[in-house]
C-alpha cells in the first residue's frame, strides 16, 4: 500500500448533543479509491466535510496531504489556521455535491475556469484552454457554453467533476454524486469517476452504488452510527461482510435494487 | 374555404356524422374574428378624445402659463432637487439597507431583534410622519456631538437634510428586506461550492454569491425607486425645495394651481419613464445568465454514449 496521504485519527464530531462521529480511525493511500456505505444518518457525508474542513471537528486530528486541516503547526504545536490558510488548503481538495451546486449565473466552461482564474491566478485564455480540456475529458467540451438550467443532472455533475478536476486537486471527495440524478443518467457520471479513478486520483466517495463501489472502489468502509463498522477490501466487504450490520444493511440494499 | 365555419354552425345536429369534408385540414385555421373589439375600442377613443378636449380646451388650464413655466428656472432648480434627494435617499438606504440584512442573518439574537425592530418601525410609520419627525428633530434632541464638535440641530435640519433622512429611513426597511431575500435566494451550496475550490468567503461573496443576488435584488429595488420618486413629492410640507414645493410656492403667487401641478406632474412623468426604462435596461444587463443567448434546447440533450 502507497503512503497514506488521508489520515484520520480518533475524529470526533457533534452537533448540539448529538455525537456524529465517534472515533474515526481511517488511512486512505495515494491514488487509492475508498467507498463510504451505510445507512443515512451513520455520518458519511459529515466525515466527507470533515475532510475538506466545510465542517470543523471537535476533537483528533485529519492529515491531508501533509496538513492538518484546519490547523497550522508553529513551534511544534497546532494552532487554528487562518482563513486564508484553509483556502489555500482546500485548493488541493476537489468536492463534488449531491445536487451539483455549479454556480448558476456562469456557462459550464466558466465554472471550470473561475477557480483557474480566481484562486490560481492563471490567465485566461490559459484557464480557457484548460477549461476546454478538462470538459473533453468529461464528455462535455460541446457544452462549454451552455449554462447549468439548460443540462440535464447527469451533464451537471460532469461539468461538476470538471471544475474540481480543472484544479489539479490531490484528492477528491464524492458526496452521493448519483444520488440525485434519474437512473439512466446515473451511468455516465459513474463512467467520468471511473476514468478519474484511473488517472490515479486519490479518491474517497459516499455512495449507494454498490457495483460502482465493488468494481472501482480499492477498499469500502462501512459506517453506521458515527463509526467505521468495517472497513476491507471492496470486494469483501461488499459480497461477504462479516459484521451483522453490514450484512443487513447490504441485504436491504440489494433487496431494494433487485 | 368556408368548410370550417359551417361545421360550426350546423349547431343542433352537430355529431361526427355530420362532418364536412375538409379540402386542406394542415392549413392553419382562419383566425377568429373578434368584430365586438372594433366596437369598443372605438367607444373608448372616444370617450378618451372627449375627455382630452375637455381637459385641454378648459380655460382653467391656461396652456400659456403652462409653457411659460415648464422650463423656468425655478421648476427646474426643483427638478434637480427631487432628483437629487431621491437618488441620495435610494443610495443611502441600499447601504443601510445591505448592513442591517447582514446584521438581520447574524448568530446573535439581540441584533436579529433589533433589525426587526428597525424595520417593522420605519415600514409602519407613514412617511409623512415620519417626514414631520425629521423636520422637528430639534425639538427633541436640540443638539448633537460632544464637547467642541457640537451642532445645533436647528442649523443642521433644513428641509433638504430633513427630507433626505426621512425618505432614507423609510425606504430602508422595504430595502432590508429586499436584499435579504435576494441573499436567501442563493442556496448555501454555491457558498460551499466556491469554498471547495479554495475561495475565501470575500472572493465567493463577490464573484458568486452577489451576481446571483443582484437580480433578484434588481426589479423591486426598481419598483422601490419609482415609488420612492413620486412619494419625494411629500416633502413639499416640509419645504424641502423639490419640484412640488416650487410649483406651490409659484402658484401660491400668482394663483394659476392647476398650470403648475400641471407643470409638475409633466416633469414627475418624465422621470418616472426615464427611472422605468432604466429598470428595464438593468434588468436586461443581470438577468439571468443565459437568458438572452438561449441555447437551443436539442443541444442541451444527453447524447447517447458521449464522450465515454
Ligand atoms: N448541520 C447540522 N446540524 C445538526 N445536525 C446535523 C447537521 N448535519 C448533519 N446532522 C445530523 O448528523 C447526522 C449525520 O448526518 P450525515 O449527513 O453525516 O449522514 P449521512 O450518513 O451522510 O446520511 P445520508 O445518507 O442521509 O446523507 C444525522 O443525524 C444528521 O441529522
Ligand atoms: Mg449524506
Amino acid at each position: 500500500m502507497n503512503q497514506p496521504i488521508i489520515r484520520m485519527r480518533q475524529v470526533r464530531k457533534s452537533y448540539g448533543d448529538v455525537a456524529v462521529l465517534k472515533g474515526i480511525d481511517l488511512d486512505v493511500a495515494s491514488g487509492e479509491v475508498l467507498c463510504l456505505i451505510g445507512p443515512s444518518g451513520s455520518g458519511k457525508s459529515t466525515l466527507l466535510r470533515c475532510l475538506n474542513h466545510l465542517e470543523t471537528i471537535d476533537g483528533g486530528y485529519i492529515d491531508v496531504a501533509g496538513t492538518y486541516v484546519g490547523c497550522v503547526v508553529k513551534d511544534g504545536a497546532l494552532h487554528e489556521a487562518t482563513e486564508s490558510q484553509i483556502a489555500m488548503f482546500r485548493r488541493r481538495v476537489g468536492m463534488v455535491f449531491q445536487h451539483f451546486n455549479l454556480f448558476e449565473h456562469l456557462s459550464a466552461l466558466d465554472n471550470v475556469t473561475i477557480g483557474l482564474r480566481k484562486v490560481l491566478g492563471v490567465p485566461k485564455a490559459q484557464a480557457r484552454e484548460r477549461g476546454l480540456a478538462t470538459l473533453e475529458k468529461v464528455g462535455m467540451a460541446r457544452w462549454a457554453g451552455s449554462f447549468p438550467r439548460h443540462l440535464s443532472g447527469g451533464q451537471q455533475q460532469r461539468v461538476a467533476i470538471a471544475r474540481s478536476l480543472a484544479m489539479e486537486p490531490e484528492v477528491m471527495l464524492f458526496d452521493e454524486p448519483t444520488s440525485a440524478l434519474d437512473p439512466e443518467l446515473v451511468g455516465e457520471v459513474l463512467a467520468v469517476m471511473r476514468d478519474v479513478a484511473r488517472g490515479g486520483m486519490t479518491m474517497v466517495v459516499v455512495t449507494h452504488e454498490m457495483t460502482f463501489a465493488r468494481d472501482v472502489g480499492d477498499r469500502v468502509a462501512f459506517m453506521d452510527a458515527g463509526v467505521i463498522a468495517e472497513l476491507g477490501p471492496s470486494t469483501q466487504v461488499i459480497e461477504n461482510p462479516t459484521s451483522l450490520r453490514a450484512q443487513s444493511f447490504l441485504r436491504h440494499i440489494q433487496s431494494r435494487i433487485s | 374555404m368556408t368548410m370550417r365555419r359551417q361545421t360550426m354552425d350546423t349547431s343542433p345536429r352537430t355529431g361526427p356524422e355530420d362532418r364536412q369534408d375538409v379540402l386542406d385540414p394542415l392549413a392553419t385555421p382562419r383566425p377568429l374574428r373578434h368584430p365586438g373589439h372594433w366596437i369598443t375600442g372605438a367607444v373608448a377613443v372616444a370617450l378618451g378624445a372627449l375627455a382630452v378636449w375637455q381637459v385641454a380646451g378648459n380655460d382653467q388650464l391656461q396652456w400659456g402659463v403652462f409653457w411659460q413655466y415648464l422650463f423656468s428656472e425655478p421648476i427646474l432648480a426643483g427638478l434637480v432637487v427631487t432628483l437629487k434627494l431621491t437618488l441620495l435617499a435610494q443610495a443611502i438606504a441600499i447601504a443601510v439597507g445591505a448592513g442591517l440584512a447582514l446584521l438581520g442573518e447574524s448568530r446573535n439574537p439581540v441584533l436579529r431583534l433589533i433589525v426587526r425592530g428597525y424595520v417593522g418601525f420605519f415600514r409602519g410609520l407613514p412617511l409623512l410622519v415620519l417626514l414631520l419627525i425629521c423636520f422637528n428633530a430639534a425639538l427633541f434632541v436640540p443638539q448633537i456631538g460632544v464637547g467642541a464638535w457640537n451642532w445645533k440641530v436647528n442649523d443642521l435640519i433644513s428641509g433638504f437634510t430633513a427630507a433626505i433622512i426621512g425618505l432614507a429611513l423609510h425606504e430602508s426597511a422595504f430595502m432590508v428586506e429586499i436584499i435579504r431575500s435576494g441573499f436567501i435566494s442563493v442556496s448555501a451550496g454555491q457558498m460551499e461550492a466556491a469554498k471547495s475550490i479554495g475561495m475565501k468567503r470575500g472572493m465567493a461573496m463577490r464573484s458568486i454569491v452577489i451576481p446571483q443576488a443582484i437580480r433578484v435584488i434588481i426589479p423591486p429595488t426598481g419598483n422601490q425607486f419609482i415609488s420612492l420618486l413620486k412619494a419625494s413629492a411629500l416633502v413639499a410640507v416640509i419645504g424641502g425645495g423639490d419640484l412640488l414645493t416650487r410649483a406651490q410656492q409659484i402658484y401660491g403667487a400668482n394663483f394659476a394651481v392647476i398650470p403648475l401641478l400641471m407643470v409638475a406632474s409633466f416633469w414627475y412623468l418624465v422621470l418616472v419613464s426615464l427611472a422605468s426604462l432604466g429598470q428595464h435596461f438593468l434588468e436586461r444587463h443581470f438577468a439571468l445568465a443565459g437568458a438572452r443567448k438561449r441555447t437551443r434546447p436539442e443541444q442541451a440533450k444527453p447524447v447517447e454514449g458521449d464522450g465515454r
